[in-house]
């Protein structure tokens, strides 16, 4: 089966983003092939140097760091989200690919199941 | 099978219409349901409870199919994957 994870929260709305990305890495442990789309204000997961412990939740950031350690290596980038937010890839705390719309387009349509943060 | 897209927010939809493919099928549902007072040339369906709840039933124009529940069911047994906008 192939689980592609749609994040399109900001890091600390709730505990939405920690709770997601604890399904990814369930997810993971199951060996399906998973990917992640970071799109919209998900991609503000991604920054670095977050201090997630002065708001009482973990830092984002670092739950997503154990997606690799769980061999969940496609992660993906929305373009124009990141335009949007004047972002940078060396903004970022992981090694994402950037997908223009037909990327995403091409990689929705080859899921089993999307889920949503 | 193709995608089906359930459209639960303005924002969902805007952020959708960006990567929908020509054979995808949209579905607008609870709050999603206020983009038919959009002019827009996409074809979408609507849950019919959820335009009567919002007094939206004679608003919408002629893009906009209206279904009940076991329509929907129908639009998801017939669509994969299924994909979320909130």
């Amino acid at each position: 089966m192939r689980f592609l994870y749609l994040l399109r929260r900001p890091p600390y709305c709730g505990s939405l983003a920690a709770e997601a990305i604890d399904s990814i890495l369930v997810a993971g442990i199951f060996d399906q092939r998973v990917s992640v789309l970071f799109k919209d204000d998900g991609v503000l997961q991604l920054l670095k140097d977050q201090q997630g412990q002065l708001l009482g939740h973990r830092s984002v950031n670092k739950m997503l760091a154990a997606l690799p350690e769980y061999e969940i290596e496609e992660l993906f980038v929305c373009a124009r989200s990141l335009a949007e937010r004047a972002l940078s890839l060396d903004q970022l705390s992981l090694p994402v690919q950037v997908l223009d719309e037909v990327g995403q387009q091409t990689l929705i349509a080859a899921q089993n199941v999307v889920m949503n943060d | 099978m193709t995608t089906l897209h359930l459209i639960f927010s303005a924002e969902g939809l805007q952020s959708c219409l960006g990567i929908i493919q020509p054979e995808d099928a949209l579905l607008l549902i609870e709050d999603g349901v206020y983009a038919v007072l959009e002019d827009s040339a996409t074809r979408l369906h609507a849950i019919e409870d959820d335009l009567v709840a919002r007094g939206l039933q004679d608003l919408h124009a002629d893009n906009v199919q209206r279904i009940d529940y076991s329509g929907m069911v129908e639009l998801v047994a017939r669509h994969q994957p299924i994909v979320s906008w909130h």
